[in-house]
């Protein structure tokens, strides 16, 4: 209509009833237009607020992850804490056996002609010498 | 006609349209309003992100060596194991030989308070039955009961009928009543002290204001019991090599119970804070601060718990003849306690009196013990008045060591600081507390956060420990830590500061230094703190 008479303004269509506050005309949106654009904002904001919620686990962990490296405490270190307390237990029992054998020693008498008695006492002090170096070597270490 | 219908129809249309768009708006504005906000969450969110991305490098990168140190210590302990299971292995052949059935090896077990069972009859079988068959074995009757004399061990006023005796004689350390309570704040492998005779210079040193003997409880102990995943079960279990601030729960719990069996403090029950090993031992190290230093304590009673223990060296020179005579048994009868659970008194007792030590005051007290064969500090009791200022009053909390290298107890000494030879550096773990940023409790994960009213004090996750970068800021500069060439090296000693901080640099607040590896010298990794001198005392 207008092609060919460049001077005249293109005619409108006529709008729908009521479209007029809305109609997609003169820069206003449609209801659809407009609905589609809350759907989106929302989805927008649902992401959002999905990645906000995670702030205080976020947090969280911050706080975790402080506190434990000032505590000086780490799976790793767990598990060598784990490792050197089945060690430890081992040397007590050690220490807690030779104290038995030595009580027992004591109850049973006898001297060092009794095959018994040297041995326990070979005993006894192979057991401290074991302690002796366990404890020497960790200190080393 | 037509066309008004029309009309109407079209208004009715536009009208709803209008509202349509209208609510539409409304709800785009809201929505967008709330986007804003969630879009600046959404912002914080991704930057906490990113600092937990760098705190963890940082951790990562603060802990590896102190696991790398950790994965020596366990190598080379698990290389040396191999000789402590051999000798073990070795000792326990002798006592399968030492046990080879008579009726001599019977009755040298029996004395000896080891646990007996005969493999060829059934563990519920009764005493009749036991007496029988042995009486078949060996032709003498098996007597499966030992006397042993409870004067000493108990309060001299302790009616002597069966039910008072039993109640004591029964008892284990896991037992709160009143006698268990009384009968184990000194163990029985150590002697009540009675006066404040005992260890005299020792006690100067620590300034103690008690004897430290126990008083007879009318109620059970009212604390939060010990907690199910203890590792320290008993007070003289050996504390772990690695430690974790959960392990201040059980210190605090057996630490606690000995001050409450001297009815010290009875009330309050201490809230475990966590000073980590290198702040452990540079405060005791740090000057004194100004006297008029406004110091609070965020609590009533307050457990400084020590990860790094303070060392009180041993006395030199021999031991005495009677502690020399009495250490062993002190130690069988101690027993294992990292892998048996604790016996009660009469069997403790029937072990320490294996070779007739009848006699109590044989045994050192604990002060003795701890002046012969040395101890570690493993925290501090500190008190405070209502307005949070420090008391003079305040416990050592020690554990007593051995020659074989396992503590034998654990007690709390109550002391003044006015008078403590290390007066010091008690004040300085005080200021610790008092100035110091602290970790906020952590509930476990899936459980509320601890409130102000409802707080179990005592639970694991409300360990405090030192916040140890909000104590000492880093943009905190020291003008002397710049090192001078021709200084040589050593460890710069860390010390409090005043620092101006807020809007405007008008408050100030205190901040620590810490301790500076000068020009290469020693680092603050595994430092032990001795406190000093015992070498005056060591004659």
């Amino acid at each position: 209509v207008s092609a060919d008479r460049p001077d005249r303004p293109v005619p409108r269509p006529r709008p729908e009833p009521g479209a007029e506050l809305g109609d997609g005309f003169g820069g206003t949106q449609t209801p659809a237009e407009l609905r589609e654009r809350l759907q989106g904002l929302r989805a927008q904001r649902l992401q959002a607020e999905s990645e906000a919620a995670q702030l205080l686990t976020v947090l969280r962990a911050i706080a975790l992850n402080r506190r434990a490296r000032d505590a000086g405490s780490s799976p790793m270190l767990s598990e060598h804490r784990a490792h050197l307390e089945r060690i430890v237990t081992e040397v007590e029992e050690l220490v807690s056996t030779t104290t038995r054998i030595a009580v027992r020693l004591h109850l049973h008498g006898g001297d060092d002609t009794d095959p018994l008695v040297r041995r326990a006492r070979r005993a006894i002090e192979q057991s401290q010498s074991a302690l002796h170096a366990f404890s020497e070597a960790v200190n080393e270490a | 006609m037509k066309g008004k219908h029309q009309r109407a129809r079209h208004q009715q249309l536009a009208r709803a349209t209008a509202a349509e768009l209208e609510r539409l708006r409304g709800d785009i504005a809201a929505e967008t309003r709330r986007a804003a906000a969630a879009r600046d969450g959404a912002e914080q969110a991704r930057i906490a992100r990113h600092r937990l991305t760098r705190e963890q490098a940082a951790t990562e990168r603060q802990q590896r060596p102190q696991e790398s140190a950790a994965a020596r210590v366990v190598r080379t302990a698990m290389q040396a194991s191999a000789a402590i299971t051999a000798a073990r292995q070795e000792l326990e052949a002798v006592e399968r030989e030492l046990s080879r059935f008579s009726d001599a090896a019977v009755r040298e077990i029996k004395q000896a308070g080891v646990k007996m069972r005969f493999p060829d009859v059934h563990r519920s079988a009764d005493e009749r039955f036991v007496d029988t068959w042995y009486r078949k074995k060996t032709g003498t009757g098996f007597g499966n009961a030992r006397t042993i004399s409870l004067s000493g061990w108990i309060p001299d006023d302790t009616p002597a009928d069966l039910p008072a005796l039993a109640a004591f004689a029964k008892s284990t350390v896991f037992d709160t009543s009143p006698q268990a309570c009384w009968a184990w704040a000194i163990p029985p492998w150590l002697r009540l002290p009675t006066d404040t005779s005992d260890a005299p210079q020792l006690r100067s040193q620590l300034g103690t204001s008690t004897s430290g003997a126990p008083t007879m409880p009318t109620e059970p102990y009212p604390g939060p019991p010990l907690r199910a995943q203890a590792v320290l079960t008993t007070p003289w279990r050996h504390a772990p090599w690695i430690n974790e601030p959960a392990d201040a729960v059980d210190l605090t719990y057996w630490y606690s119970r000995s001050a409450w069996a001297q009815q010290w403090r009875p009330g309050q029950m201490p809230v475990p804070f966590w000073l980590p090993a290198e702040h452990a031992a540079a405060y005791p190290q740090a000057g004194a601060l100004p006297p008029d230093t406004d110091l609070r304590l965020p609590y009533p009673t307050i457990f400084a718990a020590l990860a790094a223990p303070w060392r009180i060296e041993p006395r030199t020179g021999e031991l005495p003849a009677a502690l020399a005579a009495a250490q062993l048994l002190m130690l069988h009868a101690r027993g294992n306690p990292a892998k048996v659970a604790p016996a009660n008194l009469a069997t403790h007792l029937t072990r320490l009196k294996a070779t007739d030590l009848n006699n109590r005051e044989t045994l050192p007290t604990p002060l003795e013990a701890l002046d012969h064969f040395g101890g570690y500090v493993e925290g501090l009791l500190l008190t405070a008045a209502d307005d949070g200022t420090p008391n003079d009053a305040f416990a050592w909390c020690i554990a007593i060591g051995h020659p074989s290298g396992f503590p034998i107890a654990r007690v709390t000494i109550p002391a003044s600081r006015a008078t403590s030879t290390w007066r010091t550096q008690v004040d300085n773990t005080v200021a610790g507390i008092a100035l110091s940023c602290w970790h906020e409790p952590l509930a476990p994960a899936g459980h509320a956060l601890p409130t102000p009213d409802g707080e179990d004090l005592t639970a694991p996750d409300t360990v405090r420990v030192l916040d140890i970068d909000a104590t000492s800021p880093s943009t905190l500069r020291d003008a002397s830590t710049e090192p001078a060439r021709n200084t040589r090296p050593h460890l710069r000693r860390g010390h409090w500061r005043q620092q101006r901080v807020g809007q405007g640099r008008q408050d100030r607040r205190w901040t620590w230094v810490r301790p500076t590896a000068v020009n290469g010298g020693a680092s603050t990794t595994n430092q032990v703190y001795t406190l000093r001198p015992r070498a005056e005392v060591g004659t």
